[in-house]
């Protein structure tokens, strides 16, 4: 469990991911699970993903949403530690937090908050279980021989 | 996992060697293609274009040209025969030529290998060649010279499967090296709007593509489309395939299609081949814009239901199956596209219902809300 002034960041060699319409969408690319986080977990995942730490998280937490600071805290650590557990999020190195493009309050309210979970999808996972995947093919693009480029009709 | 990925000081040294890796078992394998090829018996050779690329396909031995080219019927092109090719492929069937494969164990010591389908799919250490192999066949893609070979032992024992999807495994690289990737999707149309059906297996892919062919809309793909991103971050769809196989239930929900079945000359194969481009020549398209995503879930009404849903969903419907079921894994590149793909058209839930002809009727009302 990383400690509070850690930095994280994205597990880019094993996972990728996506945030749309407030959603996180993640997948481990080395077994097929994939992910979701949404709301108040999806604002967790792209300050973690950037780089934040627990601290800086819980704090972009509350601002947006209408949460005390400790409880907000107590649930970023939670959903930190699944998402280290997970080898989605790993430690960083001295990376500076960026700004989530996250949902913001309207106006001077905060939205309403519900505690983080992460939803985990293991059927794809499972089915690889028996027959996994290559190792990634790296894309290398390949020179044409000719030095044109490739004909299409 | 068979054998474990390159380490990354491998991967290193592997990448730029890569378009200078040479392999002295293609090398035995191209001899002998070679000369299968100008032994000019029963040569069929014809021009395709693949993804809107030309492709050229010689085939030695007539059976087996019929086997391997007539899925890709509808992508037939042979206008502009002296232009150069993005893709040469060449096959023969030893039965018919006479020419056997080469001797000598084509494995390298330094190839990835793991158990596929029904063969082994190998992948070399600089990744320039790809080897797929069973006991009767072997194909193999050299990259760099953008050329696949394939030795038959006999074109009649061919598998439904290679007769469905000719060349598995490797026409999805050579896709992927042409900046088209290939998705697990169906794909129709209306004009030049398409649909793309996104899921797991058994979500409903074939059924909802299958469905609206029969229906009169157009069709390109039940299970495999060539995703293209244009300068406009749009995306075009390509027929892969024309083909598919169903099993006889699923067969009988199509009565359409039912006249055009070709069954299994396997005992143990229970599903049909149906051949598309020939079945229904006039509803098969190579290519249309992907206007929308739909994500078929069996239902228990009688009609089915379109309502919009979230990109999210869409990206988590498409990603994972397309991702985790190509032959060669996933890239953090090829699920940036996805999502580029999920971000940029609308998605919606295809609810089915018990009648597939209602299918159609669903996804007509799901284009004229895109209008």
């Amino acid at each position: 469990m990383p400690g509070s002034e850690d930095r994280l960041r994205a597990n880019d060699a094993e996972c990728a991911a996506k945030v749309l319409d407030g959603e996180a969408v993640i997948i481990n690319l080395l077994n097929g699970t994939y992910y979701s986080l949404d709301k108040a977990g999806a604002v967790v995942w792209e300050l973690a993903a950037s780089g934040g730490t627990v601290s800086e998280i819980a704090g972009g937490v509350s601002a947006r949403y209408d949460v005390d600071a400790s409880r907000a805290r107590q649930d970023v650590e939670r959903l930190v530690a699944e998402l280290v557990a997970e080898r989605l999020l790993v430690p960083a190195n001295g990376a500076a937090a960026s700004t989530a493009d996250a949902p913001s309050a309207s106006g001077n309210g905060r939205l309403p908050y519900e505690a983080p979970m992460l939803t985990t999808y293991r059927d794809m996972a499972d089915l690889l279980a028996l027959d996994p995947p290559m190792p990634r093919l790296e894309d290398i693009v390949w020179d044409d021989p000719s030095g044109s480029s490739t004909p299409k009709s | 996992m068979l054998t474990d990925a390159p380490s990354p000081a491998r991967a290193a040294t592997t990448e730029r060697s890569a378009t200078t890796e040479r392999s002295a078992a293609y090398e035995r394998a191209r001899a002998a293609c070679d000369e299968a090829m100008s032994a000019g018996v029963e040569l069929v050779e014809r021009r395709f274009a693949f993804a809107g690329r030309r492709v050229r396909m010689r085939v030695a031995g007539h059976e087996l040209a019929d086997h391997l080219m007539r899925p890709f019927a509808h992508l037939r092109d042979d206008g502009a025969r002296d232009e150069p090719v993005a893709l040469s492929i060449d096959v023969w069937d030893e039965r018919v030529v006479h020419v056997p494969y080469p001797p000598g164990d084509d494995r390298e010591p330094d190839e990835t290998r793991r158990p596929t389908g029904h063969g082994v799919l190998a992948l070399s250490a600089a990744t320039r060649y790809a080897r797929y192999d069973c006991n009767a066949w072997v194909t193999w893609l050299d990259r760099g010279a953008r050329r696949i070979i394939g030795w038959r032992a006999n074109a009649d024992r061919l598998s439904m499967h290679e007769r469905t999807r000719p060349l598995p495994f490797l026409l999805p690289v050579w896709y992927a090296d042409q900046g088209v990737q290939v998705i697990h999707a169906g794909l129709v149309a209306r004009e030049n709007d398409g649909v793309l059906f996104c899921g797991a297996n058994g979500a409903g892919k074939s059924t909802s593509s299958l469905a609206c062919l029969c229906a009169g809309l157009d069709f390109l793909s039940d299970d495999h489309v060539g995703l293209e991103a244009t300068r406009d971050d749009a995306f075009v769809g390509h027929s892969v395939f024309a083909s598919t196989r169903l099993e006889p239930d699923h067969l009988q929900r199509f009565p359409e299609l039912l006249p055009h079945a070709i069954p299994s000359p396997e005992w143990f194969e229970t599903k049909s081949l149906i051949l598309v481009a020939e079945a229904m020549p006039e509803r098969v398209r190579a290519s249309v814009s992907i206007r929308a995503i739909a994500l078929p879930v069996l239902g228990e009404a009688a009609s089915s239901r379109v309502r919009p849903v979230g990109r999210a969903a869409a990206l988590r419907a498409l990603a994972p199956s397309t991702l985790m079921q190509m032959p060669f894994g996933a890239t953090a590149d090829r699920f940036a596209e996805l999502a580029r793909l999920t971000a940029a058209v609308p998605a919606f839930q295809l609810e089915l219902g018990r009648d597939v002809r209602a299918i159609a009727p669903a996804v007509h009302e799901l284009l004229d809300g895109l209008a």
